[in-house]
């Protein structure tokens, strides 16, 4: 991207408005974030009908501010009551809970909002360096590679939602089943309408978000409630240890930065990777600091050093996240999934078009995210000591104003009630598949790639003149397909493998 | 048989045979295209897919038969059976209040009332339930009713 187009996409921020949003959503994120049953996703899922009335800029650099913000204050929760506020913050749980124990829980709270903001900008910058290469290399993408790269999306989210792939498997297949509900791509029959023109654009992807992260949510809170339990936890919040200093010293800083910058790397890597989110790789770069450290005692028992890398990692993720949704349309996470179709409601397609035609908003969704870091860090030092506040909020407290906002986002999307109907069969689903342990993520990919699948796996097709060795014989397909099957198979592979290997020693 | 992965797989099974059911019924969706030879036609995909969903689905099902009852998702203890009740009762709410909406046209009362509802059933105080409902209701109606200007019409 040229300078021109930079200057450009700062022009258009430095208006008022702009910033007044971005600072809206970051207030707003670290409320959602620090609220433990409160996710980064669930967030996005209810303030993106809302950023429909606004102008793109203004509707991204809320749902930036947002994101940013909620993923670091998820670490608030997980300091002060030892309960992760989003699920990337599980590991801050492991030191931070105990540095707040030890006296420590300011400085706890100082490490949490510069290490995420860290983390947060060195994967942005590998977003500004790498995004626009990538794009332009995905030029050379027919629709072979492209029903081969949703199929990976798709088997990654499989392979990484939890040990039952067999589920995985199943929301995944019902997603894309669900996905064909509409015109057909190719020769516009209809399918699946049950007459209701509302149904002929296909199932609307954000009411469902919305359904399965807000309703299904709380429904499923709801049902899991005990009461006895959440008793305790809020006596435990009322109970205010000393929290002391917040900034850590400047030899701490040396001490811990260059361990962050290896793990903001991973953690970049990791989130690149359809539907690898912060929590695994907060766990990955966690454990592996551990390995690598002199003090690996310390870890899981106050190591400044243990938070501050989980902090990190858990922030780096999204650039790597925002990379390959920008580039290639496929996303990193839950959050990225309703950021295409926020993107496409207001008329963009990610991928290549977004560095070509969409260039200057490209490079303005950069620099959101890099304002996002900025404010939630000089906010979250500020505000430190208060958040502590934020957590007296009580669960049902949440759960009506989840409820009606749900209800009044999904309509306001369209004006259309239809979509409210959509929202609250897709909670209902969300609750029952939360019940019966089915993660819901491959679910949504489903939905959301089920399209991009079919319309390119029947292109190739039509292409190749009915020959499926397309799939395997172009070479970046090939490399993909062997990549989706080692990834579906992995756990059968594992298997076999530590069978024969007891088997081998035996002999 | 209630236990476990058995009554999933079955939902499951059906789920899949209802769209392979609605797609044999469908004349236009085809599997083979029928300008094409050999490429796929509208009902290629749901078809794929529905056997698909089918045959996961009866792995499921076979699952859950082999872990005779061990697995248990639902466990209905004495707490359990009252959050169920409050569950049932807030989408009932919810389901009331959309029809009373998509009736009356009357958004912004119903959700006054849904509010006091639902602050009810989760046992809030009167006090708090009462100044929750008004400042929410008034912050949904001066941003989307004012603010957006939308009408919920339903």
């Amino acid at each position: 991207m040229s300078a021109e187009v930079w200057i450009s996409a700062l022009q258009t921020l430095m208006q008022p408005s702009v910033l007044l949003f971005l600072l809206a959503g970051v207030l707003i994120g670290t409320v959602i974030g620090a609220l433990p049953g409160l996710s980064a996703t669930m967030g996005v899922a209810i303030m993106t009908p809302i950023t429909f009335w606004f102008s793109p800029a203004d509707g991204f650099a809320m749902l930036m501010g947002l994101w940013n913000a909620a993923i670091f204050a998820g670490g608030i929760s997980a300091i002060l009551v030892n309960t992760p506020g989003t699920p990337a913050s599980i590991t801050q749980t492991f030191d931070g809970y105990a540095l707040y124990k030890q006296g420590k829980g300011g400085l706890a709270l100082g490490i949490n909002v510069i290490f995420s903001a860290i983390g947060g900008l060195f994967s942005i910058l590998c977003l500004i360096l790498f995004a626009n290469p990538i794009a332009r290399f995905t030029v050379t993408f027919g629709p072979t590679e492209y029903f081969m790269l949703a199929l990976f999306g798709l088997s990654m989210m499989v392979a990484v939602s939890g040990e039952d792939i067999l589920k995985g498997l199943i929301v995944g297949a019902a997603g894309i089943l669900l996905s064909c509900v509409g015109l057909d791509p190719i020769l516009s029959v209809k399918r699946f309408t049950l007459g209701q023109t509302s149904l002929l654009a296909g199932i609307s992807f954000i009411p469902v978000m919305i359904g399965m992260f807000g309703i299904g949510e709380v429904l499923y809170q709801m049902y899991s409630r005990r009461r006895k339990q959440e008793a305790e936890e809020m006596e435990a919040r009322k109970v205010n240890l000393k929290l002391g200093k917040v900034l850590p010293t400047a030899k701490e800083m040396r001490q811990l930065t260059p361990r962050c910058l290896v793990a903001a790397a991973v953690a970049t890597v990791i989130g690149a990777i359809p539907a690898a989110g912060g929590d695994i790789a907060s766990i990955i770069c966690w454990g592996n600091s551990k390995k690598t450290s002199k003090h690996p005692e310390e870890y899981g028992n106050g190591s400044l050093e243990g938070l501050a890398v989980s902090s990190t990692a858990n922030n780096g993720v999204i650039g790597g996240a925002m990379t390959t949704m920008m580039t290639l349309g496929i996303p990193g996470d839950a959050v990225t999934a309703i950021l295409i179709g926020s993107l496409t409601m207001y008329g963009m397609q990610p991928g290549i078009k977004m560095f070509t035609e969409n260039a200057v908003f490209s490079a303005q969704i950069m620099i959101l995210m890099v304002l996002a870091n900025l404010i939630f860090l000089v906010l979250g030092l500020a505000t430190a000591k208060m958040s502590a506040k934020v957590l007296n909020v009580s669960q049902p407290t949440v759960w009506t104003a989840v409820c009606i906002l749900c209800i009044v986002g999904s309509f306001a999307l369209n004006n259309n009630f239809f979509d409210v109907i959509v929202m609250l069969l897709a909670g209902f689903l969300g609750f029952l598949l939360k019940l019966y342990a089915f993660p819901n993520g491959p679910f949504i990919l489903g939905l959301l790639l089920g399209g991009m699948m079919e319309s390119n796996l029947r292109r190739a097709l039509v292409m190749s003149h009915g020959s499926y060795a397309t799939f395997v014989t172009r070479p970046i397909s090939g490399i993909l397909f062997a990549i989706v099957v080692l990834t579906l198979f992995w756990p059968l592979i594992k298997k076999v493998w530590t069978r024969k290997a007891p088997a081998t020693e035996e002999k | 048989m209630h236990k476990g992965d058995t009554i999933p797989g079955v939902i499951t099974m059906l789920f899949g045979l209802l769209f392979v059911a609605a797609t044999a019924a469908n004349p236009k969706l085809t599997a083979v295209s029928q300008t094409s030879d050999g490429v796929p036609g509208a009902g290629f995909f749901p078809y794929l897919l529905g056997f698909g969903v089918m045959l996961l689905g009866a792995i499921l099902l076979i699952r859950g038969l082999r872990q005779k009852g061990q697995v248990q998702y639902i466990n209905l203890e004495e707490e359990t059976k009252q959050n169920l009740k409050v569950l049932a009762l807030s989408v009932l709410g919810i389901v009331i209040f959309l029809a009373f909406w998509k009736l009356t046209g009357q958004f912004i009362i119903g959700m006054l009332v849904l509010s006091l509802y639902l602050n009810w059933l989760f046992q809030r105080t009167w006090r708090f339930n009462i100044i929750y409902s008004a400042v929410f209701t008034a912050f949904i109606y001066f941003t989307f009713f004012i603010g957006f200007s939308i009408q919920f019409v339903a």
